[in-house]
């Protein structure tokens, strides 16, 4: 391992060697190396092969830019090597290759380019060939998709979030973004900078002759306590209203900004020529970063490609690191090297005026060709212009336009507290940035009522030298790369002009350019040249792809943050647990599924259904939405509200909901019960809750009724106390309420106390016995359980769970809104016409059920049973299909066995023209068996509701 | 007797509540009353208690919206003069029933709020006598500056059936810190 002496390299600490493994191979840098200078220190240049030709590749931009340098730890993929440090006994290998990096048995498709052409995707699966995808294609792409291996054993991390808020966003910590955040902050705003990079500074912690400033600012930066500054950090899109996601690690703050200033700088751009990918040839601020943070030598003997002054000072440097230059190509008609060309001169370091067409070299840069003339060298370095970053900008509603004249793009900004600084504005020389972010950092301040002056534009004369246009031309025989992470050539843009494509948004679909992990930001100025000139129009109006977040990619895991499952429990969890229950949670709600040893599972509900059917049980029905309906319009609400008549329900009487939307599908049942003439309770379903008082909300709002919406469902707690004995139960209770049959028919309901607990009762149920609910608030649900407990000893009342309900309703035929109805289940469907009110003018859905009524019964919600032995699987399921003539008219929505019937017990839902009683269907069982059934009614226990009304 | 969900026998019994870099009490069963609907706030002016903005707290009153009202000091006298008047008055609105209370406070107790509150609760930002109705712990939340037992900090009002959620939520979030 060599490197050069310090001051170069200071990201390094020599004193604390790091050891790691890259493809199996040990390998030694120090504490504050990235895996791609570390590698490079050891003289290992290539990191990875590429996308579809499998060629070599390496570094180029070490900004973290390009597909290249992603690798494979073990538990990561895609990892960028020019940006991960390397910790002691990391193990690193390459992505995308067929046995090793060094032998990568792909490398053939190197020379099957022509068998290639552009527009894969299209000609492949949008042709004849299409039915290929299945059998041949799709393993192929999901084995290439993704370059690296998720690793499914991965260990659990956690990921955190939080909110961040501030008067200022800076983005990007460079001499710009540095200098108009501590200008802001100074003033007295609130501010916060993020940089992705491990210090602050950006370009001036590599660029040459920049120390001094570096300094300066750092030290400002420090006495500012209102500055907030957060390196590593990504700003990984921008959202309305200045909204920012920063990622740092595993944590992604959700930031919100008044004022933002993008001062993301702007991204270099490599030269196109035959086999401008070959590791070695890397941009000029990547040769800088490998010097001044890594103390990284890029080369021996370089050749330095020039087209503004950036250029000469990378040449300068490579010559102060000790490496030979063996000339300084500058593409330019008559060079402008100025100064800095004179100086590389009396150094004795040669200015050809020509262009590079083609660098040599199979998995290493040997030789470059320069005007004809090949000369020898294993560095070459390209500093030929750059981009602004626009990629946020642009995000944010900024508009990307070209300056022929100076051959490079330009950011007009939306009028928004957005702002930009520094080169990402087209600037280039420190006093030029600086004097740039000073007016934009007074511009915030301005909008934030702080200290604030009037700064006039900049002019930046270096500015001008910073970009030049080159004539890019396909190499005859082609490896021109324009896109290197989708190894898009030159030639493959060009025949997508000629196939009629124009558009670059299309061009990009076609040919995949700008596709990859690097989003264009090295294909996309390129691009537009190509396709300008086989176009016949400027740049300006080729324009670039449109640019959306993320910026970069971003793991699931920060998206997500703590994996965090609602959860509700009734005031009634800790008894539940103490009377053995196997507690599952239901939706957000924690529920008894059966009371007792979980290896007897089957044996416990059954005895629980059999306790409901022959004596009495308890089942806590506190997760039942409750709502309060009250106000003098409280009634006519219900009507609109529900299918069925409410405003002449009687005080003390329960009454049906059924509720649709506009397109008559049903999306909620319930019970209403009047206890005064401007007061309902109103359970709604457990999961559906939320959403019916959201539409309740709504339209309350809508209509203006003099009414108010409660939602209670925390607030009470409920019991329902059902079979043959619930009578006795209930009457044993101290409680001033008339539970007898004279005093308490079935639907009606009150209010009372009981055990000194005040409730609502009602004569309701879900099982076809006699039934008694009881609600009461929350705090007091303890108290009122205790008592129904202690009050059913005599008649052995037993608890029972969700999965004996289960049976119990479905013996009964009672449907479940979500499990037999579905987003199309219209209450026809479900043989609810008797819950329609057909006199009342108006409800939510009225229309739409009468027109649906008139196109026909699609299909219809039948019962349906099975006299096959308990286990068999000759027994349609849930989900399994109903067919007719072999084609599928329906699906079963519950199927389970009942103890009580002794057979299988089913909703189905069948053709509209077999609903009728007795018409044999047919059903495919999930083994797939063909069974029939003749159709029953809902119903299969009590058809004739005579024992929930004793 | 009542029972709330961190009293013995209460559903979030054995949850134990985080006492490290951010404080979580519970309040819960401290006495509340709201009212909502038409009526509320004239019944409640009616009995001398002046109502603030909307989304803001004064004299133990908060206003949650027009006609949406929460009062959080001697709220039992007010309960037993609203049974006994004459309507309109509005409606019981169950608050004691339906929310859960609790107090956090602490020494990292912004940081962890950062985490738990999308709402900006910095005092620039939060005045003294504001509230705000958004999300706490992942869920929806009412939640105000408030000094309890002399310690600093924000009243939390929350569904109630999500009592143990919240304080695991709260717990898990302010690990990061207790963590170092």
């Amino acid at each position: 391992m060599t490197r050069l002496p310090a001051p170069w390299g200071h990201r390094i600490n020599r004193d604390k060697p790091v050891s790691f493994r890259f493809e199996g191979t040990k390998f030694t840098g120090f504490e504050g190396d990235v895996i791609a200078s570390s590698l490079a220190a050891n003289d290992q240049w290539m990191l990875s092969r590429s996308f579809k030709y499998h060629r070599p590749r390496g570094l180029m931009s070490m900004a973290g830019s390009e597909a290249d340098t992603l690798v494979q730890l073990p538990s990561d993929p895609n990892v960028q090597a020019d940006r991960h440090q390397i910790s002691e006994g990391l193990l690193v290998t390459a992505q995308n290759v067929n046995g090793s990096l060094a032998n990568d048995r792909d490398a053939f498709m190197d020379k099957l380019g022509r068998f290639m052409p552009v527009g894969f995707y299209y000609r492949t699966f949008m042709g004849p060939t299409r039915n290929a995808w299945l059998k041949f294609w799709e393993p192929l792409i999901r084995k290439k998709a993704g370059l690296g291996v998720l690793d499914t054993n991965a260990t659990h991390q956690n990921y955190e979030k939080a909110n961040l808020f501030c008067d200022l966003l800076v983005v990007g910590g460079g001499a710009a973004g540095l200098t108009a955040a501590i200008e802001a902050a100074e003033a007295g705003a609130d501010v916060i900078l993020a940089e992705m990079e491990p210090e602050i500074g950006g370009a001036l912690t590599y660029r040459r002759d920049s120390s001094d400033l570096l300094h300066d600012l750092r030290n400002r930066a420090t006495a500012c306590p209102n500055l907030r500054i957060m390196t590593d950090t990504l700003v990984n899109g921008w959202y309305e209203d200045n909204w920012l996601p920063l990622i740092r690690g595993n944590k992604l703050f959700k930031t919100r900004a008044v004022e933002v200033i993008l001062a993301t700088g702007a991204i270099e751009q490599p030269a196109t020529f035959r086999n401008n990918d070959l590791p070695g040839i890397m941009l000029g601020s990547a040769a800088q970063r490998l010097m001044r943070h890594y103390a990284v030598k890029p080369g021996n003997r370089a050749v330095v490609l020039a087209a503004n002054p950036d250029g000469y000072r990378v040449a300068l440097d490579l010559l102060d690191a000790g490496v030979e230059l063996a000339t300084v190509v500058d593409p330019r008609a008559g060079g402008s090297g100025g100064d800095l060309a004179n100086a590389l001169h009396t150094k004795g370091v040669k200015t050809l005026t020509g262009d590079i067409t083609e660098a040599q070299g199979k998995k290493h840069l040997k030789s470059v060709t320069a005007d004809g003339t090949r000369i020898p060298c294993d560095l070459l370095v390209m500093s030929v212009g750059s981009v602004p970053m626009w990629q946020l900008p642009c995000q944010a509603g900024a508009k990307l336009s070209y300056d022929q004249d100076h051959a490079r793009f330009n950011l007009t900004l939306p009028d928004a507290p957005l702002h930009i600084a520094g080169s990402v504005n087209g600037l280039s020389s420190h006093d030029a940035v600086t004097t740039d972010a000073i007016r934009s950092a007074h511009q915030v301040l301005a909008q934030l009522d702080l200290p604030h002056r009037d700064i006039a534009g900049v002019e930046d004369t270096e500015a001008v030298l910073a970009n030049f246009e080159p004539t890019i031309t396909a190499h005859p025989k082609g490896k021109d790369f324009i896109d290197r992470d989708e190894d898009i050539q030159v030639k493959d843009l060009q025949n997508a002009t000629r196939e009629g494509y124009r558009e670059l948004e299309l061009i990009k679909r076609f040919t995949t350019v700008g596709m990859g992990p690097s989003q264009g930001r090295h294909s996309a100025l390129a691009a537009a040249r190509i396709v300008a000139k086989a176009t016949d129009r400027s740049i300006a109006e080729t324009g670039v792809t449109t640019a959306r977040p993320p910026f970069a990619p971003e793991t699931l895991g920060v998206l997500s943050g703590h994996h965090h499952p609602a959860e509700r429990r009734t005031a009634l969890h800790q008894e539940h647990l103490r009377l053995g229950a196997d507690m599952r949670p239901v939706g957000a709600w924690w529920r008894p599924y059966f009371y007792g040893d979980k290896t007897d599972a089957r044996c416990l509900i059954d005895e629980e259904v059999r306790a409901v059917r022959e004596n009495a049980g308890v089942l806590d029905v506190s997760t039942l939405g409750g709502l309060e309906v009250r106000g003098p319009d409280a009634g006519e609400f219900l009507n609109r509200i529900y299918t069925m008549a409410y405003k002449k329900q009687p005080v003390g009487r329960c009454r049906y909901c059924l509720m649709t939307n506009e397109m008559g599908t049903v999306i909620d049942d319930g019970v209403a019960l009047r206890l005064a003439d401007d007061l309902y309770y109103v359970t709604a379903t457990t999961g559906a809750v939320a959403r019916v008082y959201a539409d309740m909300l709504f339209w309350n709002a809508q209509w203006q009724l003099d009414v108010d919406v409660l939602n209670v469902t925390s607030a009470f707690s409920g019991f329902n106390i059902t079979g043959p004995n619930a009578r006795q139960v209930v009457e044993a209770l101290n409680s001033n309420i008339d539970f007898s049959h004279e005093g308490f028919a079935y639907l009606e309901g009150c209010e009372g106390r009981v055990a000194g607990v005040p409730v609502r009762a009602m004569r309701i149920g879900f099982t076809g016995e006699l039934s008694y609910e009881l609600h009461c608030p929350s705090s007091h649900a303890l108290t009122l359980w205790q008592a129904i407990m202690e009050a059913g000893k005599s008649v052995s009342l037993r608890p029972y769970g969700l999965e004996a309900s289960r049976i119990l309703r479905l013996e009964k035929g009672h449907i479940l809104i979500g499990q037999d109805t579905d987003a199309l289940t219209s209450p026809d469907e479900l043989g609810f016409d008797w819950a329609v009110s057909k006199s009342k003018p108006f409800f939510i859905g009225k229309r739409a059920i009468e027109m649906r009524r008139n196109k026909g019964l699609p299909r219809k919600l039948a019962g349906l049973s099975f006299d096959a032995p308990r286990d068999s699987q000759d027994v349609p399921q849930e989900s399994c299909l109903v067919l007719r003539d072999n084609v599928p008219v329906g699906h079963v929505t519950s199927s389970l066995y009942s103890p009580t019937l002794k057979k299988h017990i089913a909703l189905a839902y069948v053709h509209g023209d077999d609903s009728d009683t007795g018409t044999q269907v047919t059903l495919k069982c999930r083994n797939g068996k063909r069974v029939n059934a003749p159709v029953e009614g809902h119903a299969f226990f009590d058809p004739d509701n005579k024992r929930q009304e004793v | 007797m009542k029972t709330f969900p961190l009293s013995p026998g209460g559903a979030a019994e054995n949850v134990t509540l985080i006492d490290n870099v951010i404080t979580l009490t519970d309040l819960t069963p401290l006495p509340r009353f709201g009212l909502k609907g038409r009526g509320s706030g004239a019944w409640l002016q009616a009995q001398g208690r002046p109502l603030p903005q909307i989304n803001q707290i004064a004299n133990g009153v908060l206003r949650l919206g027009s006609e949406d009202l929460v009062v959080v000091e001697t709220a039992d006298d007010l309960r037993a003069a609203w049974h006994a008047a004459p309507a309109p008055k509005g409606y019981t609105a169950w608050r004691e029933e339906t929310w859960a209370w609790m107090h956090l406070s602490g020494p990292r107790l912004n940081d962890v709020l950062a985490k738990i509150c999308p709402v900006d609760l910095s005092p620039a930002a939060f005045k003294d006598n504001q509230i705000a109705q958004t999300r706490v712990g992942y869920l929806e939340a009412i939640i105000w500056r408030h000094t309890f037992d002399g310690r600093e900090g924000f009243s939390v009002f929350f569904d109630i059936a999500a009592t143990a959620f919240f304080a695991n939520a709260v717990a898990t979030a302010a690990r990061e810190f207790s963590e170092g």
